[in-house]
């Protein structure tokens, strides 16, 4: 295969705060292929977000990329500055998608007029070749091509995101990084996002880093996904391996702790206990004391991400990788015979 | 009040709202139009029930929420508690409805004083209404939402928990004087999903073990589902459908809880859900007159749509009612009425 579209290498992010330095992001890996939809999956504070920023080059003042690499097209770009990054990349090569990103348009300017703006900053379209390209980009998104005229207060918020999503194509990036992309939005609204978002995905010519919080997002649009837990990614791989064979203790959970309305009596999962803070340096899992599963060595250091299958294509950060979904099985099959027999 | 009764009940309920007018509207004595926030709404709960209202941003569920606790006042229609008019309640029936109408909000960081610690949050509720054996009471309520052993809880102040535990005492605090009904809004859109689940089952489990009905609101139909035995689906102030929550989900009537249905993503990659179709964006409920609210973006629209439907029973449906034109007979002008209108025709003329 050739070269990925992006790889993160080891990559460990901290801020400086009043209490010395807190890891957001430990030691983290993972590589996207180019065309490729990959999903980055956690809760709250599990350092998703702050990974995106760091490949951006957009993270908080107080906060640096302290160890480990990304490469974008084999370019190492983990000390570029925004500056750099804007210069080089932004736009052309990777667009951003920010989180409550509905608000990030210029409410004062009309969307063909930001999209040129754009085009002349970063390459030498010409007004009219701007303004046909976003017009082009509506009707991929499913808006009416006449409406590039409009002000971003004339559209709904679902069409205001999907206006976005236009700009971000707009200049054809090889790499779209979307963060929470519909989390404001109703669900028939998301839908409909997604609906355009998956048609651009059968060009094959733009991937997708997607963050969310919400697995059956990711489940059902992206190729592959990993899982994040306080700062370290535990799982890897294919999405339909992931659904089938979850090896990390904490994805098992959280699959079982996901609504599926299709089974609205079933118990939903609980995982007890919140994620730690981390402080300096992490030498131990950073889901151990939430594990059931946990052993005295979880607690000595940090586990490394090693392949669970022949091929590779489905690292675990966890010791007892090999056993922990045979016990889980073993336990809930235990359970579901005593409920039977009640 | 017999066993069958509702506690709490709403008849053709309205809340409209007025908009701002401007001096040249009134110069001009333009008719102000209303903001139809809730649109003649009937809803019956009944003691040990938990009834959802599901709907998009903007359908009116949070206004319906906040007028069935008495914060707005009703521009139409009734709602009665226990069988009573609340139009008609004085001071010490207002107190014992909010003793027995209980509210659980959305965000447990905003929702909780600051400065108060745990203990003195759930005491105030007691003060007010005079109950003794306050310290008995709170730790038993604590152990009741799992906040075990409620010593270590007792002291704390709201910023040194978590999102899970401020809503357990929300929870709490909302138990602690053994309501009748609770009404919970978005209660868990705040939290993480771990912590999510772990709070659906809590009041799954609350409602079933102890004498309480609730009002779910939320516009999450999958954890709406986990919780209730009955799901409303609401859409721009009015109720379009109304069935038990796997009758619902299996077998949706109207066009719009079919759509809000095969909208919610299914966390499974081998399920290919497919898109939905339907485009467009809820309207504004501003001076919408009559007429479906669905119409212009129902995949089948028909030229009845422009009536307002009736909230009709399913025949073949036990306990399922919707508000479509699909789904009943209508007599049709060239006067070739098919039997049902003629059944009732003729019994109407044998009753005159």
């Amino acid at each position: 295969m050739s070269e990925p579209l992006l790889e993160a290498e080891d990559l460990t992010i901290q801020y400086r705060t009043e209490n010395g330095m807190l890891t957001a992001v430990s030691d983290a890996s993972f590589t996207i292929e180019s065309g490729e939809y990959f999903g980055l999956v956690g809760e709250s504070g599990c350092g998703k977000s702050t990974i995106a920023k760091g490949i951006l080059g957009g993270l908080d003042d107080n906060g640096k990329i302290t160890s480990g690499k990304v490469r974008y097209k084999g370019t190492e770009i983990q000390d570029y500055d925004e500056e750099k990054f804007n210069e080089e990349l932004r736009w052309e090569e990777v667009s951003w998608i920010p989180q409550g990103s509905m608000n990030s348009l210029d409410p004062l300017q009309r969307i063909s007029e930001q999209a040129t703006m754009i085009a002349q900053v970063h390459t030498d379209l010409s007004k009219e070749e701007a303004v046909s390209r976003i017009r082009e980009m509506f009707d991929i998104v499913g808006l009416p091509q006449e409406r590039v005229t409009d002000y971003p207060h004339q559209f709904s918020g679902g069409m205001q995101q999907r206006a976005i999503i236009a700009l971000a194509l707009f200049l054809r990036p090889s790499l779209l990084i979307a963060d929470e992309p519909t989390t404001a939005l109703d669900v028939i609204m998301q839908d409909q996002v997604f609906k355009y978002l998956n048609e651009i995905k059968q060009g094959g010519d733009i991937g997708m880093i997607l963050i969310t919080h919400d697995i059956s997002l990711v489940f059902e649009s992206c190729d592959r996904m990993s899982v994040m837990h306080a700062g370290q990614v535990s799982e890897v791989g294919p999405v339909d391996k992931i659904y089938e064979e979850p090896h990390h203790p904490y994805t098992i959970l959280l699959k079982e702790a996901f609504p599926d309305i299709r089974y609205p009596n079933r118990e939903l999962g609980v995982i007890e206990g919140n994620p730690p803070q981390n402080m300096g340096e992490v030498d131990y899992c950073t889901f151990v004391d939430r594990c059931p599963w946990a052993v005295s060595e979880c607690d000595q250091h940090a586990p490394a991400l090693e392949p669970v299958d022949s091929e590779g294509s489905h690292p675990v950060a966890c010791v007892r990788r090999d056993e922990v979904l045979e016990k889980y099985r073993a336990e809930n099959d235990q359970t579901a015979q005593v409920e039977e027999e009640r | 009040m017999t066993e069958s009764d509702p506690i709490l009940e709403t008849r053709g309920l309205e809340k409209y709202f007025d908009q701002n007018t401007s001096l040249i509207d009134t110069l001009l004595r333009r008719e102000d139009e209303k903001v139809q926030a809730i649109d003649g709404v009937s809803l019956a709960l009944h003691s040990n029930e938990s009834q959802g209202v599901i709907g998009e941003s903007g359908c009116g569920k949070t206004t319906l929420l906040k007028t069935l606790i008495g914060l707005y006042t009703p521009t139409g229609g009734e709602i009665r508690f226990r069988g009573n008019d609340i139009s008609e309640f004085d001071r010490s029936d207002w107190k014992e409805f909010r003793r027995n109408v209980q509210i659980i909000f959305q965000d447990p960081f905003d929702s909780l004083d600051p400065k108060l610690t745990i203990r003195e949050a759930l005491q105030e509720p007691l003060k007010i209404h005079n109950i003794s054996n306050q310290e008995e009471r709170i730790r038993n309520v604590l152990e009741q939402v799992e906040l075990n052993p409620p010593e270590k809880y007792l002291d704390r102040f709201p910023n040194q928990m978590s999102g899970g535990e401020l809503q357990r005492v929300s929870i709490a605090r909302a138990l602690i004087l053994e309501p009748e009904v609770i009404l919970a809004d978005e209660p868990v859109s705040m939290l993480d999903v771990s912590t999510q689940a772990s709070i659906l089952n809590l009041l799954s489990e609350l409602t079933e073990d102890l004498d309480v009905s609730m009002f779910y609101i939320s516009h999450d139909l999958s954890t709406v589902s986990y919780v209730c035995d009955r799901i409303n689906v609401m859409y721009l102030g009015r109720i379009v459908e109304s069935a038990p929550t796997t009758q619902l989900l299996d077998d949706p009537q109207h066009p719009y809880s079919q759509a809000l249905i095969d909208a919610v993503p299914i966390p499974d990659p081998n399920y290919g859900r497919g898109y939905t179709s339907l485009e467009g964006d809820v309207q504004n409920p501003v001076g919408i007159g009559e007429g479906c609210r669905f119409r212009e973006r129902c995949p089948e629209r028909m030229d009845i749509c422009e009536k307002t439907p009736e909230f009709i029973d399913m025949e073949s449906m036990d306990a399922h009612q919707v508000a479509c034109h699909l789904h009943y007979d209508h007599p049709t002008d060239e006067g070739t009425e098919d039997e049902n209108t003629d059944e009732i025709r003729a019994k109407t003329e044998v009753s005159t």
